[in-house]
């Protein structure tokens, strides 16, 4: 009896494992298809400020800087911003450039920094002179 | 003469011993069941990976779409639904992440389109009839990190409803 009833409770619990299978019909067939997005690197400054340096009361030796000329970049990448500035036309000195905010990313972006241009090897001696044309500072964002 | 009579008559007294058998003779019939089960059958393949891509200079600062799309193949011999997850999220193995809408072309209205995307087949071979759509909407800017992303899209045939 008991033999009967331990093979009795095996054939109902095979029937309850198979209810599921027979109830939800076949099971789903799956295909998987890879997708990729690829997002391009972007970049972009901009600042339009005129950078002049004025030297006033004949002037003492050493550097003359202008004033701080803001600009803003952006970029999604970790983008670096380098500056080359060039004297004006016949200007005297040793011309050099300085930025703030050298480095812009997707996390800090868009960020705004200054630019300031910087004349040295001035003297007294320097005959007093207007150089308007040609000069620039050119930033770059890479 | 009297001898053709005799053979005669023995010839019908053997034909008429003969003629009961014929007529008793037994006969039998036995029948066998025959059946034939089909299982239920589908496949599903799609031809390839999807890929999508932004164009830098036109697209940042506005908004956008780009898709890709692949074909699908559908084999079934019963009623069946092809079906797909509706959001599809594309990772670039970090923190950042983007949510894509996905669809399967042609639409069928008779879903609803917030949970599933779905087709129904007939029976029948089904090759070529059907596109899995991938399509990402949005206002690009800088915060969207430069690199790719990356995911699955998973489609599945499956009984029709009733």
């Amino acid at each position: 009896m008991s033999r009967l009833y331990v093979i009795g409770v095996a054939v109902a619990l095979l029937a309850l494992a198979a209810l599921p299978a027979m109830a939800g019909g076949p099971a789903p067939q799956t295909d998987v298809a890879d997708v990729t997005l690829t997002i391009d690197q972007y970049c972009e400054i901009a600042y339009g400020t005129v950078i002049a340096i004025v030297v006033t009361d004949g002037g003492a030796a050493g550097s003359y800087t202008s004033t701080a000329a803001p600009y803003s970049a952006s970029a999604n990448f970790a983008a670096t911003i380098s500056g080359v500035v060039v004297a004006p036309t016949g200007a005297p000195g040793t011309w050099t450039n300085s930025l703030t905010l050298k480095n812009v990313g997707p996390a800090s972006s868009p960020g705004t920094g200054n630019a300031t241009v910087t004349v040295s090897g001035l003297s007294i001696s320097t005959p007093a002179a207007s150089y308007l044309t040609g000069g620039t500072l050119t930033l770059t964002i890479q | 003469m009297q001898k053709v009579l005799t053979t005669s008559m023995a010839a019908a007294a053997l034909l008429a011993a003969c003629l009961p058998s014929v007529a008793s003779q037994a006969s039998d019939q036995a029948t066998a069941d025959v059946t034939l089960n089909i299982e239920k059958y589908a496949s599903v393949s799609i031809w390839s990976d999807i890929t999508m891509k932004t164009v830098t200079s036109d697209w940042f600062c506005q908004s956008k779409k780009t898709s890709g799309s692949s074909v699908v193949d559908v084999t079934n011999n019963f009623d069946a639904t092809l079906r797909v997850v509706k959001t599809l999220e594309l990772t670039d193995g970090g923190s950042l992440t983007v949510d894509v809408e996905v669809a399967l072309m042609p639409v069928n209205l008779a879903y609803d389109p917030g949970e599933y995307s779905c087709i129904d087949f007939d029976p029948g071979d089904h090759t070529g009839e059907t596109t899995l759509w991938v399509e990402l909407e949005k206002h690009w800017t800088v915060a969207d990190a430069a690199g790719t992303y990356s995911g699955t899209v998973t489609v599945e045939v499956v009984e029709a409803l009733p």
